[in-house]
């Protein structure tokens, strides 16, 4: 076993209440963005990629939630760590375009490092953080239950806890298993 | 487990009657065993039948299909990259297919919390 291979068996799942991983990451907008640079009420992390089928069928939902919530003061980021070596797809350039085609209302940052997604313990695109105002930890997982035909969504467990905390709540849930993509370790 | 797909005609439980089958077959010969998480498992099966009804093969629900069919049988499962996944990481790109290294590592962590 490689000791890089070591590394990622490691790698633990950000646990609850923990804070959100300092970052300072190039986005496809050309500016560096930061966690100091998250100003909204609520902060909500996507770890996603260019090329996952998964993620593919989530970026609608992605650019509606981001619009929705946006407006009522949640930041929304999305990251892509995926070794750019072995998935040219998944490099700034490309994530440029994807950026542009799709119209991301939020910056879409190149983690080339890999450190803010070992630092979150991610392993699947798509997987969502949810931070509270302090910048904690409250919801991590999948988006909802069902990537393949919104339709048939019965649980939308991310925006259910973006709806309880801007309600003053505790989310519903605050854990779930995310599905899609492994992230492609270098 | 039987999803009835031979009793119902139903091509969807058919194939994922296919594809448990392969999955058990293939994890029985010894080399990998499933990724830990059943969920992630189940999602996977699930990928792997639709794309089996839809495009007659097993192409990795995590790689899109078009690109897999140019690749011929490369990206039908068990994927050509898989081994090399695994070896890397522990668990091929799917999360299908894991190392005993990476389930034993994955239990000690979970026993652990």
């Amino acid at each position: 076993m490689s000791p890089r291979e070591r590394t990622s068996f490691r790698a633990m799942a950000l646990e609850l209440l923990a804070p959100c991983p300092p970052f300072n990451l190039p986005g496809t907008d050309g500016i560096h963005h930061s966690l100091a640079d998250v100003k909204g009420k609520l902060f909500v992390l996507l770890v996603s990629c260019n090329h996952c089928p998964y993620v593919i069928a989530y970026e609608p939902r992605m650019v509606a939630l981001a619009n929705e919530y946006g407006a009522r003061g949640v930041d929304f980021m999305a990251v892509n760590a995926n070794d750019a070596t072995r998935y040219p797809d998944d490099g700034l350039q490309p994530m440029k375009a994807r950026a542009r085609e799709r119209g991301f209302p939020f910056p879409y940052v190149r983690d080339d490092s890999q450190a803010l997604v070992r630092a979150l313990g991610a392993r699947f695109t798509p997987e969502a953080y949810l931070f509270d105002a302090d910048r904690k930890l409250r919801y991590h997982g999948r988006i909802d239950d069902n990537h393949r035909e919104p339709a048939q969504i019965t649980s939308h467990d991310l925006k259910n806890a973006l709806d309880a905390l801007l309600d003053g709540k505790d989310p519903p849930v605050t854990e779930t298993i995310a599905f899609g993509c492994s992230i492609k370790w270098k | 487990m039987s999803d009835g797909g031979e009793k119902t005609g139903d091509p969807k439980g058919r194939a994922l009657e296919k594809v448990r089958k392969f999955v058990d077959t293939y994890v029985a010969k010894g080399d990998y065993e499933l990724y830990p998480v059943a969920a992630v498992v189940e999602n996977v099966i699930d990928g792997l039948a639709e794309n089996l009804v839809a495009h007659g093969r097993m192409y990795c629900p995590c790689a899109d299909v078009e690109d897999s069919k140019a690749k011929g049988s490369q990206m039908v499962c068990p994927c050509t990259p898989h081994h090399e996944d695994i070896a890397r990481q522990g668990y091929c790109d799917c999360a299908l297919f894991a190392s005993r290294d990476f389930v034993s590592a994955e239990r000690l962590r979970k026993g652990g919390k």
